[in-house]
């Protein structure tokens, strides 16, 4: 019988699904506070050392590494599918899947470098 | 010789046109919700952009709240909030078809799986909006 291979769909669906409810979860109200409520004045916006003093606990970077990682491979799943609906691009899905995952290891990186590496 | 041949055997190609999705409602609310993806990497940009600033010091975090301020990135945080509330929607209304429901040989209602994620979504906000607010 010929070799056939498995999908790898799987593996980034788990990413994709617990992406979904995190981003569905929490997204919403950082959105509301940090995006509008406080640029308009109409909630306290805490200065930085208190923001700071927030960001060094444990806890709020397992928090926000938690939420952004998976929040960018919940997005790279869901663009890559939707820039192939949109423009009815299918056959370029493996490029399309490639650059989508590219970007979301790049944006992993990079929440590595903020969240672990600096102090 | 003729050129004719029996039959034509040729690949079902149907015809899609480019903007099948304002066909039809259910399509379009669809893409709509697929969309809410750019607006999730919109913003974890911008929070990644919120966490380097803090990092930084007093001068990068105050230009970090000016760049929040300016009218294009609010019309930009309204869209973002519209459409990924959407999804959040969808979401929580869609968990009853992927999750186990039968409990003791019956199958519980819809409403008795989408409703607590509702309430579990306001819980979240809260002690979200505790934190960020520097109540806690």
């Amino acid at each position: 019988m010929a070799h056939t291979q498995r999908s790898h769909r799987p593996v980034f669906w788990v990413l994709f699904g617990t992406g979904g409810f995190l981003v569905a979860f929490f997204f919403p109200i950082h959105i509301l506070l940090s995006g509008l409520l406080q640029p308009l004045h109409l909630v306290p916006s805490p200065d930085r050392s208190q923001m700071l003093t927030l960001l060094e606990n444990p806890l709020t970077r397992i928090y926000l590494a938690a939420l952004l990682i998976f929040a960018i491979w919940h997005a790279a799943y869901r663009i890559r599918d939707t820039i192939c609906d949109l423009f009815g691009i299918r056959p370029l899905d493996e490029v399309i899947m490639w650059l989508c995952y590219a970007g979301a290891s790049a944006v992993t990186i990079a929440v590595g470098w903020l969240l672990i590496f600096v102090p | 010789m003729p050129s004719y041949k029996p039959f034509q055997p040729e690949a079902y190609r149907p015809r899609m046109s480019p903007f099948w999705y304002l066909d039809r409602w259910p399509y379009f609310q669809f893409i709509v919700r697929e969309t809410s993806a750019f607006f999730v990497v919109y913003f974890t940009v911008i929070m990644l952009m919120q966490i380097c600033a803090i990092e930084t010091g007093v001068g990068a975090y105050a230009k970090f709240q000016a760049f929040m301020a300016c009218p294009v990135v609010m019309v930009l945080n309204v869209i973002a909030l519209a459409s990924i509330s959407f999804h959040a929607v969808t979401w929580f209304i869609l968990v009853p078809r992927v999750f186990v429901r039968h409990v003791m040989g019956n199958v519980l209602p819809d409403f008795l799986i989408s409703v607590p994620n509702f309430g579990a979504w306001l819980v979240a906000s809260a002690v979200v909006a505790a934190f960020v607010l520097g109540i806690f």
